[in-house]
């Protein structure tokens, strides 16, 4: 696609709005321009109708004069009428004939020269002759009668001479009487021969018909011959009544031409004629049509040639800008190692080729630091997964049974991300005591769960020779005391139990109280805490003694447990924790109590992850032959 | 929720800091930057006075933080003590005991009175 690239566009546009310029400017000239062809033509046409009509007039005055002059003579001298034509008619040679016409003195008795006429014929002779022959009486005919109402002279209508084979118009002029205003009519008579013959020497413009009419419309000359003696058209003869001059008559209109023309018409002053002037107004805009034509190829040539111009300049502008957008494809695609045009430009494209290399390389570096960061959480995330292993592994089996069967151990571990700061711990002390251990590290991960572990390994160490919670927390706390700067802390639970009595030592290091199931309920069983281990060497753990019975059971926990909690949601709680405990049969093995607490928290937290590590341990004394009361004493070491 | 924390020194014998909030595992690493900052204002010997009474949660994360800097005043002779803890807050320092619960008062009446005790028997004349 051509249009896809700017500069085309830019060019296209260009092209397109100047051509728009171009065709109403255009428009305007060409209506400007016409009209002034068109006042330029009336004018022109005007000059040539007022010295057509001034050369006609001069001719007909001097008809006019003749024919007067003839009345003026025959007032006095009707006898001599015969000769006085005679010699008028030989004078001037203008004229076809020179007639007189007397009203008769008697009808009954008419003579010669009541009504001689001297007329000139084909060959030019001259001949005498009177109207008495004529077959109408000419007393009665209608140019005699209206003659006699012209004192001043008037023209007869044209009428066609059988003889002369022409168009003949007369001039009729009345003889006044001595006694009686009028006593007959002369007339003369000239050919309109020299109309027409006038009409052809005119200097018109080329292509351009003259004619005259009549008062009636009818032609008495005119250019194109056939139309003598014809009416004019209607719109043409309404123009000439209106004196709407110039007027344009098209062949719709119902003018008698086969294309549109403008006709300019003047008066011919002392008769009622008219001349015209008819001009094609192919013709008369001929000039403007080809001056508009070489207007127009010189325009559209200018218009090509800006939008050259445009598309070249446009080209080479935004040639860096096509790099570019080829560039940005490839960054598009991920590849950013490419090079880019040296721009030297200062220009809006030198600083966008320049951003485009910074962003690139900024770019690459980012990706590369992703790709770092990536490869290093994955790293972690492997370690992390190596390192719950091996915390896992610190841990001894979720069940045990001991030998003699008396005593069963469920347990659970929850770290809420790989690894954790949760433990628990149970391990034997000698033949007949069993050392069991919840506890939970201040916050949480990978600190904590090292914290953990340095716990758990002190833990069993150095439980190996004692015998009671106390001593064990107290020699525990004292080791993670050491060299504890960050004042990490572990709070614990620690119970030991001797497996041929159930008795149950317990002390707690700002540890949870532990909840007991026996004898159908289940209850906190208040043991005064020491400080967590880790804060304070000094620091002393009394210890609480209880006697377990046959199917009680101990539940240690941590802080996962009793606070889980989902989003804002309240905290599970104790009461919580007791209910779940004391809904779970009695003589259940340690398992169940383990499954069932945990069920109940995912069903409050509706499976959320957790925020915190859980740790969880059941303790289930299992010696039903066992008798006699629980032992409630608090040993202090 | 987020910690605020706000501090007023009147002498750099004792310094208030007042605590609002949450001091859990995600706030407690800026409340040890801000207390940074301010415990070197404490001269040695002195003592900060913690003013819990608007804080509303604290995690074994915020025991910890506590801990520490219970730890860094006390190497430098100085003493934290703990101004009214709301009663949950208090719950949390009776089980797990990181810091003595001697060194936690109701109010700045029993405070003052703790200073005091302490100061004559230094100098003899309790």
């Amino acid at each position: 696609m051509v249009l896809r690239s700017v500069a085309s566009r830019l060019a296209l546009g260009v092209l397109v709005g100047s051509a728009a310029v171009l065709v109403i400017t255009g428009g305007l000239l060409l209506t400007h321009t016409r009209d002034q062809m068109l006042r330029q033509t009336e004018r022109e046409a005007a000059a040539v109708a007022d010295a057509a009509a001034t050369r006609i007039q001069g001719r007909i005055d001097s008809v006019a004069k003749v024919a007067q002059v003839v009345a003026g003579v025959l007032g006095t001298r009707r006898d001599q009428a015969p000769s006085v034509i005679h010699d008028v008619l030989a004078v001037n040679p203008e004229l076809v004939d020179v007639s007189a016409a007397f009203i008769p003195r008697d009808v009954n008795h008419l003579r010669p020269e009541d009504a001689p006429v001297a007329r000139r014929d084909a060959n030019g002779t001259l001949v005498a002759s009177d109207r008495l022959a004529d077959p109408e009486p000419y007393w009665s005919a209608p140019w005699f009668v209206r003659g006699l109402n012209c004192d001043h002279g008037c023209w007869q209508p044209p009428f066609r001479s059988a003889a002369h084979n022409e168009t003949l118009i007369g001039y009729s002029v009345a003889i006044p009487g001595k006694d009686v205003p009028v006593i007959g009519v002369t007339d003369a008579t000239i050919s309109l021969g020299w109309l027409q013959t006038l009409l052809g020497d005119l200097t018109k413009p080329d292509h351009a018909s003259a004619f005259v009419a009549d008062a009636n419309g009818e032609f008495l000359a005119h250019d194109w011959r056939s139309y003598i003696g014809t009416r004019g058209s209607k719109p043409l003869l309404d123009a000439i009544a209106r004196k709407q001059n110039p007027v344009r008559i098209t062949p719709e209109d119902g003018g008698r031409v086969s294309e549109p023309v403008w006709v300019y018409f003047v008066p011919v002053k002392g008769t009622r004629w008219v001349f015209g002037l008819s001009m094609p107004e192919r013709r008369v805009l001929a000039d403007l049509r080809r001056t508009y034509l070489v207007d127009g190829l010189l325009g559209v040539l200018a218009l090509v040639g800006v939008a050259i111009i445009t598309l070249v300049i446009t080209r080479r502008l935004m040639a860096p800008l096509k790099v570019l957008a080829n560039r940005a494809e490839d960054v598009a695609r991920g590849d950013l190692d490419f090079e880019l045009p040296e721009v030297r430009r200062d220009d809006d494209v030198g600083r966008l080729t320049r951003a485009f290399d910074q962003m690139r390389h900024q770019l690459a570096g980012h990706i590369e630091t992703g790709q770092r960061i990536a490869r290093d959480q994955a790293r972690m995330a492997s370690e992390l997964e190596i390192a719950r292993q091996i915390q896992l592994a610190l841990i001894p089996e979720a069940h045990w049974l001991a030998e003699d069967g008396r005593l069963e151990v469920h347990a659970a571990l929850r770290p809420a991300s790989a690894v954790g700061g949760d433990l628990y711990v149970y391990f034997t002390l000698g033949a007949r005591h069993v050392c069991v251990m919840v506890g939970d590290v201040s916050d949480k991960g990978i600190p904590a769960a090292l914290f953990m572990a340095r716990t758990i390994t002190l833990a069993r160490t150095i439980a190996t020779h004692a015998r009671s919670p106390s001593d064990i927390l107290g020699a525990l706390n004292r080791e993670l005391c050491k060299g504890n700067d960050t004042c990490m802390f572990v709070t614990l639970l620690c119970g030991v139990i001797e497996t041929e009595t159930g008795l149950l030592s317990l002390a707690s290091a700002g540890h949870e109280q532990p909840v007991l199931h026996a004898g159908g309920s289940a209850i906190l069983v208040d043991v005064e805490t020491g400080p967590a281990l880790g804060l304070d060497r000094e620091a002393r753990y009394p210890v609480r003694v209880l006697s377990l019975l046959g199917g009680d059971t101990l539940l240690m926990y941590t802080d996962g447990v009793s606070e889980a909690h989902a989003g804002n949601q309240r905290l599970y709680g104790t009461h919580a924790l007791l209910d779940s405990v004391a809904r779970i049969d009695e003589g259940a093995n340690p398992g169940t109590y383990v499954e069932r607490v945990l069920e109940d928290v995912d069903a409050y937290t509706s499976g959320a992850p957790a925020y915190d590590d859980i740790a969880l341990l059941a303790l289930t004394w299992h010696d039903t032959g066992a008798e006699g009361a629980r032992i409630h004493a608090a040993v202090h070491s | 929720m987020t910690l605020i924390v706000r501090n007023e020194s009147p002498t750099p014998e004792r310094s208030t800091v007042w605590l609002e909030g949450s001091l859990d595992a995600n706030s407690f690493s800026d409340f040890d930057e801000t207390m940074r900052d301010i415990t070197p204002l404490v001269d040695n010997g002195g003592t900060l006075v913690l003013d819990l009474s608007q804080l509303n949660y604290i995690s074994s994360a915020g025991l910890r933080s506590l801990a520490q800097l219970r730890k860094q005043m006390h190497d430098r002779g100085g003493r934290t003590l703990l101004l009214n803890p709301q009663p949950q807050v208090k719950k949390v320092f009776d089980i797990v005991k990181a810091v003595p619960v001697k060194e936690v008062f109701a109010s700045i009446a029993e405070l003052d009175q703790y200073l005091d005790h302490i100061q004559r028997s230094v100098t003899g004349q309790g």
